[in-house]
Formats: structure tokens, sequence, C-alpha cells
């Protein structure tokens, strides 16, 4: 069981997100734009963030930039769900432990949080 | 006067029936019922403005998530997901209009355009903004501020509703413009119409005008009485004749049928008006192409007939000397058909047509009463544009009087009308030719006898037929 932290615009995906995560034990917090996000990791201290990239207010890029240049949160493992992930510049994907392309199949994600949870989110910043 | 600037919707007629456009920095109410094509219409007018270059925005307040609609956009040609995220950006404000009201939203709207500086903003579900409006005023109060921003930013914004929003309605008198999109069953097919239901500063097309949906997207038809109620050009009247094809009936018509005029073939099912348009269509050359426009036979039915009587049409196309266009009696739209020809017609430079038969265009009508109108625009337009134009009109008997089957609103509207019979009674099968009216010309007011000649010309005039009036059944010119 971890706390992780879900990050979407819309409703539907964070809904969707906390049923399929809690269904793995986890705890899951929602945050609906990166700055909101940004505020709910800093007070959970997740194990894992999935964000989704085009937001209101700040992008999934500006609250992974956010979280690199913060020494106690740069080693959150950050994966990105996007319908747009070409839209990310090349030298701001190494900030994701990976990236998907909306829409996946939820299994892919299970597989993505299941590996970097274990793993215990060390040192895995810029592995695909 | 200054010439205010408008967007170009790449949206096919769109902005014909706009007067050249949206105006830049007004907005905009695209109404209609779920289906009618509200999120394609503006969602290609994002892509058309983001591959010109400008920033879009695309809020939606439903709670439909962005994955279905981009699943949904992505089987039109239009859709470009790879400029997603750089030059369009999609975000749901559901849950701030939830959770924190009108207010919140505007605040967050005007923070949003800031960092996207976008020049179009949609917002995808008025209708959930008015609900959660607690009463007029608000949506008054919301629609006033957002547009306060967008006009001064010069942010064009499109309100997108299902709401049936009438006249008097606060988001109605604010706004500069509303589409109106709507879908209607006419017997048991469906037929699409937009509608400019209002447009501050503009002289827009008004009417309902037909639009359909394909893989390209919307494309509107403008009505053509309204698009075309003066000829695109001026039309030059000159003395020249055109050939008809058909052996020793120029003769007959005093040299040809006028250049630039338009004439009905008159008859019933078997009496040769095909065969009539095939040798017209034959005298076509590269210089002084053809265009056919038909609704029976496939071009290659056509060119089988033609090769029978001894004439080469396949081999005309192939030198680009005929354009064959081929529209099956199926669902048609009116309009679409008109712009079809028209279209044909200027970019072949063609100068002679030929359209089998006018009744093709009344099928596909759902609006019987538009007939006269829209025929005045298409024969004065085809006439402006210097084609001469040959249409066939069926008659329903197999014989006998046809004087009251086309509508005497449309025959006054053709300059030449030639009649064309046959008889089997009491003999071999006869067929004639009379040419009942010739526009500024005297002809041959005779009967005369023709035959399927195998001389390469079609039909042929064999002599007059000295006992037709009888012969042939009922008096045509009435006396």
């Amino acid at each position: 069981m971890a706390n992780l932290v879900v990050v979407d615009d819309e409703p539907l995906v964070t809904d969707f997100l906390k049923f399929l995560l809690q269904d793995l034990g986890h705890v899951v917090h929602a945050a609906s734009n990166g700055a909101d996000g940004l505020q709910t990791i800093q007070r959970i201290r997740p194990s894992l963030v999935v964000t989704d990239f085009m937001m209101p207010v700040s992008s999934g890029v500006d609250l992974a930039r956010a979280l690199s240049g913060d020494d106690d949160f740069r080693r959150i493992p950050i994966v990105l769900c996007s319908a747009a992930p070409h839209a990310i510049d090349p030298a701001d994907r190494a900030l994701f432990a990976a990236i998907l392309q909306k829409p996946y199949p939820p299994y892919r994600l299970i597989e993505l949080v299941t590996l970097h949870v274990e793993r215990g989110g060390a040192g895995l910043r810029g592995q695909p | 006067m200054d010439k205010l600037a408008r967007l170009r919707s790449e949206v096919p007629g769109l902005d014909d029936i706009c007067d050249g456009g949206l105006i830049a920095g007004s907005s905009y109410i695209v109404q209609g019922r779920p289906g009618a094509g509200k999120t394609i219409l503006a969602n290609q007018i994002a892509f058309a403005q983001a591959r010109q270059g400008h920033k879009v925005l695309y809020i939606t307040l439903l709670a439909e998530s962005h994955d279905r609609l981009f699943q949904s956009l992505s089987a039109l040609s239009f859709y470009d997901a790879s400029r997603l995220g750089k030059d369009l950006t999609y975000l749901s404000l559901f849950r701030t209009l939830r959770e924190k009201g009108l207010d919140a939203l505007v605040a967050l709207l005007r923070s949003e355009l800031a960092r996207t500086q976008a020049s179009i903003l949609v917002l995808d579900g008025l209708l959930n903004a008015r609900e959660s409006s607690e009463t007029n005023l608000d949506i008054k109060t919301f629609v006033a501020e957002l547009q306060g921003h967008a006009a001064f930013t010069g942010c064009t914004v499109l309100f997108l509703t299902s709401a049936r929003i009438d006249e008097s309605s606060p988001e109605h008198t604010m706004v500069d413009g509303v589409l109106h999109l709507e879908e209607n069953l006419f017997g048991s097919r469906t037929v699409r119409h937009i509608r400019v239901a209002k447009s501050r500063g503009s002289r827009a097309l008004s009417g309902l005008h037909l639009y359909e949906i394909s893989e390209r997207g919307i494309a509107v038809f403008p009505r053509l009485e309204a698009a075309l109620a003066r000829p695109s050009t001026q039309e030059t009247v000159g003395l020249t004749k055109v050939a008809t094809g058909t052996g020793g009936l120029d003769e007959r018509l005093g040299g040809g049928l006028p250049a630039a005029s338009m004439s009905v073939v008159v008859g019933p099912a078997g009496s040769g008006k095909t065969t009539f348009g095939i040798g017209y269509l034959n005298c076509a050359t590269v210089e002084r192409p053809a265009v056919h426009f038909g609704f029976y036979e496939t071009p290659e039915r056509l060119y089988a007939k033609a090769k029978a009587l001894g004439l080469d049409l396949q081999t005309l196309v192939e030198k680009k000397a005929l354009c064959m266009l081929w529209r099956p009696l199926t669902e048609n739209l009116l309009d679409k058909l008109a712009y079809e020809l028209l279209d044909a017609v200027r970019t072949t430079r063609a100068e002679r047509l030929f359209i089998d038969g006018l009744a093709g265009f009344e099928r596909a009508t759902v609006d019987p009463h538009r007939m006269v109108e829209f025929f005045a625009a298409l024969s004065n337009e085809l006439r402006a544009i210097g084609v001469t134009t040959v249409c066939t009109w069926e008659t329903k008997e197999l014989s006998g009087p046809w004087r009251t089957n086309p509508s005497p609103e449309i025959l006054s509207q053709i300059d030449n009308v030639i009649e064309m019979r046959h008889q089997a009674a009491g003999g071999p099968l006869r067929r004639s030719i009379t040419v009942l009216k010739v526009r500024d010309s005297l002809f041959d007011t005779s009967t005369a006898e023709v035959q399927i000649s195998g001389l390469g010309d079609g039909l042929h005039v064999t002599g007059t037929m000295s006992t037709a009036r009888g012969a042939m059944g009922d008096d045509a010119s009435g006396r």
C-alpha cells in the first residue's frame, strides 16, 4: 500500500484513477491542476504521481519541473498521461518515469505503478 | 468604413453565409441539439486557426472526457494530433464551475487566455454554466465579463450550447452572432440546416442553408438563390450559335442554339433525349470542352450507348474534352448538386453542358417551393459563365400533352424549348423533334422526323413530318 497523487483537470479521469488504484490497495489523493497538484504532493509526500499534461493554471510539465527543482521531491516517480505526448519537449521527457498516451489500457498504468512503487521510487528518473 | 478583420474558418461555405467570416474579437453562440455537429464545427474552425498560426483555447464544461472527444475527432481529416498541447490547449473547467461557480470560472478563463495567448476561445457547454447560475443576471454577467475580456484582447469566442436559446435570452442579446444548427426529418430522410440567427455588423445570408458532415468535417452549401441572387459575373449576349450535334437540326434552329443559353429537351421516356445529349456532348473538343451532369446512366452505360451510335465519348473524356459527373438519384442535397455542377463547369471552362435531367434537382430538394428561385439562380449563373446548357425534362405521359408538366415559372426561364416524341401505333416507331421556342431567333416551326442514325451523329433529321400533328397525338402548341 502506498500514497499516490493523481492530477487531472477532468473529474472523470481522477474518479476513474481513484477507483482503479484504490482497488490495488493504495491511498489515492486527487488534484485538478498542476499548482493544486504541487500543494497536494508537498502535503502528502506520495510514492508516485500520475499526472495529465494539458491542465489549467499549470501543466503536468510545469509540475514535474517544480518537483525536480526540489531536493525533497525530485525522487518521486511521475507518470505522465496525455493525449498529446508529442507536444512535450524532448528535454522535458527525462522528468518522467514513463509517458503514456491517452487513451491507454488500464493494465499498463497498473504495471507502471506496481513497478515504480515497489522499487521505492529511487533513482528512476529518466528511465523509459 | 474600416473593413472588419475576419477569421478564415476553412469550413466550406461557412464564411460565405457569414458575410466573409466570423469577426475577429467577437463572440458567437453555436447552438444545436446533441448530434447537430457543434463540436465538429468548433474544432474544425479551431484546427484551421491553429494551421494559420493562431493559438486556441478549448474549454469544456461538460462531464465528457477529452479522450472521447479526440477519439471521435480522429476520424475527421482536419484533426491533427501533433498540434495538441502546442497550438491547441484543451482544458476541463467542469470542476471549477461546479465547485467554485461562475466568478471563479471567469477569473480562471482570464488567466488561461493570458497563459496560452489564445486568439480563439471555445467554451463547450454554456448550458452547464447556465445551470449553475442562480439567476439570468449571473449568466449575463458571466458572458459580459468574458466577452469584454476577449474583445479587449482580440480573442474570438465561440459558446457552444445544446440549450434552446431564444431571442430574448440574455446570452442571445449579448453576443455578436448566433449560428443555429438543426437536423430535421423530411419523410424518412434526415436533413441538416444551418442558420445565422444573429449577426451584428454583418450582412449574413439569411435563411436555412444545407450542410453535411463527412470525414472532412462540416461543409455548408449556401442557399443558391441567396448566394447567387445576382450572377457572379455579367452576362455577355452574343450572336454566336452552338451546334446541337443532331444532323439537320441546326438549320431548323436558325443556325444552332444561341451561345450561353438554356435549352430544354422535353419528351417522354424513350423519345431520344439522352441520345440527343450524347450527340450534343460529342461536339466537344479539347479547346471547347463539355460537361455531362446526369442522374440516370452511369458514365460506363453512356459510353456503351454512344458506342452503339458510332460515337466515342470515352476518348473525349480521356482527352479532357469531356467531364462526366454522375449523381445517382439517391439522397442528394440540392445546393451541393448545384455547386458541384458550377464548379465542374468553371474548372473545366466548359462551353457546353448537358444536364440529364432537371427532375434530379427536384427530387433532391426537401422544399419544392424553392425550385423556381433555385433554377433562376442556377440558369442565370450558367448563362453568365457563358456555357451553353441543354437540360432534359421527362414528361409523365408517354404521349399526349406535356404543357402542364414542367412548371410555367421554370419554362419561362428557359430560352429554347425542343420537344421530342415517339409513336408506334399503326406502323413502325417514328420519332419527331419540334422546335417550340428559340431565344431571339427565327426557327422552323414544322415537326421534323428524326432517326437514330449510325452516321456518327446520334440523331439525324430525315425530313418534315407532314402529318405529324395528327400522327403524334395532341397538338403541342395548344392550338
